[in-house]
């Protein structure tokens, strides 16, 4: 499979929520694409609209607008879509102490989608093929009978990777794996992930909040602002070159783990994130923004490529100041 | 405490089931008047004694045997509608609760127009309206039981349907059906049975208390209510006759009760393991 083929890619996809008559917009017009065996991380602060588009990805929300295509082929809706789809994309979720039925035990879990999709493996075969998921991701193949309950965050967070795993997909949309977890056992499932990828090819889309784990397993990263991508390109260049002023902020916020390093707070976010029921007109980050214009404030920037063609922002001051 | 009542009920539920045979063995007259030997020369029923051992009725039947068939009848009624009301309760309360948005809200009216129904005043129209038997009786108890059912399983179902394990079931392509029948249905037994447990004592207060208006099971058929009825004429000179059969009612339902709350007692830690709950139950 090469590198460059398309393995899910979402156009120009809004999800819009209607609460006592208002409408929210979760989603806005964003545009991403996952090439086989990379990691895209997306990154943003909480309410943002990571998760949503996470849920449009494997399905489990339909975009207003746009449309999310998996190998090139547009997701079918309706009600038997997952029918089609589960064998492509698969999700890890964010609380591994939810994402696991309690009634039931480790091996029914993993079992469970070989007993939807009966026609992948005959019946006599698939309690083999659990305990080979098992021992893939790490876990001992004797603890089957266990409920969910005797395990820890970390190992319910394998158990929900094996599910995933079992139909052997595409894409992995893992919605913020690690961030209910210990930062040991971070480390420990952040690994595995990359072995899995490099062993089977998976493509991920990652979401986190968490920079630094970012850094770790993502080829590409997409920043979310208020429902629409802000700034995106290959990790090393958005982290070292940060465009966009968001970007910027959030990479100042992370904490330097040195005190002989004077924080630089020059940067620092400020402000809340604005209620995504009232959006500010124009660039949407201009109430927080330590660079804006008069301006920013009338006109939607777009997407564009500044300086390298795989890194995109969307700011008109920075690309603007520039190309002066 | 809950298993003591768990051995009351199953030897409440052999005497049901032998009811015939005792009284059969006890040779009382048990549905046929005796006057000749339940009530003395002035016309009293006889006090518990020796031959009649919870003494005997205002026309001189044995109020043992009697309250053993009624712990037939009575606990008849009571299983087969609390098994009825909360099978109708959860199909309903699964259905609101899964699909939502017009579904729920024409079922939560149902329910809510259902639970402000005065059940006497119903019950007695009916009965007034149908005449009286087993089956009315049953009908309208299972009529009045559902709602709460079907109350608490939506709001159970409206918790789980959140859970991201209802989520990644639905990614895996799983039908409804499969998520109602292996994921929900499971995971809200526990409240269900416990609920189921204490309304059985709820329903046999209430066809204690519709036989006790003469709406229920017809005499000379004996029911626990029924035989507080006939006898509340003669309290002041044979308490016997209206005593025992009260008693029986309080153990019984006692008896639901505190099983109901040993099972809701077990099952509300949801993280608890269940190789030590067992563990647990054994060394109780």
């Amino acid at each position: 499979m090469s590198r460059n083929e398309i393995a899910l890619s979402a156009e120009a996809v809004s999800k819009r929520y209607r609460t006592r008559g208002k409408s929210l917009t979760a989603v806005d017009n964003v545009d991403l694409t996952l090439r086989s065996g990379e990691t895209l991380g997306i990154v943003g602060e909480s309410g943002c609209g990571k998760s949503t588009l996470a849920k449009m990805l494997v399905g489990l929300e339909s975009p207003d607008d746009g449309e999310v295509r998996i190998e090139g082929k547009t997701m079918a809706r309706g009600v038997r879509r997952f029918m089609a789809t589960s064998r492509k994309v698969q999700m890890v979720f964010q609380d591994p102490y939810t994402s696991l039925d309690p009634r039931l035990t480790a091996g029914q879990i993993v079992r469970e989608p070989f007993e939807i999709h009966r026609g992948v493996l005959p019946k006599a075969q698939r309690e083999k093929r659990v305990a080979e998921l098992f021992e893939r991701v790490g876990l001992s193949p004797d603890h089957r009978n266990r409920y969910p309950a005797e395990f820890s965050g970390g190992q319910r967070q394998r158990i929900g990777i094996a599910r995933a795993l079992a139909l052997q997909p595409k894409v992995i949309v893992c919605d913020e794996p690690v961030a209910a977890l210990d930062v040991s056992v971070q480390a420990q499932v952040i690994n595995l992930l990359a072995e899995l990828q490099r062993d089977l090819g998976i493509s991920y889309v990652f979401i986190a909040h968490d920079l630094s784990v970012m850094r770790q397993i993502a080829n590409r990263i997409a920043v979310m602002y208020l429902g629409s991508i802000v700034e995106s390109g290959p990790v090393d260049r958005v982290f070292d070159y940060p465009l966009h002023p968001y970007t910027q902020g959030l990479i100042d916020a992370v904490p330097v783990p040195d005190p002989e390093k004077a924080a630089d707070r020059s940067s620092t976010l400020l402000g809340d994130v604005p209620s995504p029921l009232r959006l500010p007109s124009g660039c949407r980050f201009h109430t927080r923004c330590p660079i804006a214009e008069p301006s920013c404030s009338e006109q939607i920037p777009q997407l564009v490529p500044h300086r390298h063609e795989e890194h995109l922002v969307a700011c008109e001051v920075v690309t603007g100041a520039t190309s002066n | 405490m809950s298993v003591a009542a768990l051995v009351t009920i199953a030897l409440l539920a052999l005497v049901a089931i032998f009811a015939p045979l005792l009284v059969d063995w006890l040779s009382l007259s048990a549905i046929d008047p005796d006057r000749e030997h339940g009530l003395n020369q002035y016309g009293v029923p006889v006090a518990p004694s020796a031959q009649f051992w919870l003494g005997t009725d205002f026309v001189g039947r044995d109020v043992l045997s009697r309250i053993l068939l009624g712990a037939r009848n009575t606990f008849f009624i009571a299983i087969v509608s609390a098994l009825a009301a909360i099978l109708i309760g959860t199909c309903i309360g699964v259905i609101a609760g899964l699909y939502g948005g017009i579904v729920d809200t024409i079922f939560a009216a149902i329910i809510d127009f259902v639970i402000a129904l005065p059940f006497l005043v119903v019950a007695m129209a009916v009965v007034v309206i149908h005449g009286a038997s087993v089956g009315v009786l049953m009908l309208t108890i299972i009529v009045f039981s559902w709602s709460t059912v079907a109350r608490m399983v939506r709001s159970l179902v409206l918790t789980i349907r959140e859970m991201d394990y209802i989520k990644a079931t639905k990614t895996l392509g799983a039908t409804d059906l499969r998520i109602v029948v292996r994921h929900i249905l499971p995971n809200i037994a526990g409240p269900v049975l416990t609920y189921g447990s204490l309304l059985i004592p709820q329903i046999i207060v209430m066809e204690a208390s519709l036989s006790f208006l003469g709406l229920g099971i017809q005499p000379p058929n004996p029911t626990w209510g029924g035989m507080i009825a006939e006898n509340q004429g003669n309290y002041a000179i044979a308490w016997w006759s209206i005593f025992f059969p009260g008693v029986a009612l309080l153990i019984s339902t006692l008896s639901f009760n505190l099983l109901g709350d040993g099972l809701r007692d077990a099952m509300t830690p949801g993280t608890r393991l269940r190789g030590r709950t067992r563990a647990e139950r054994r060394s109780r």
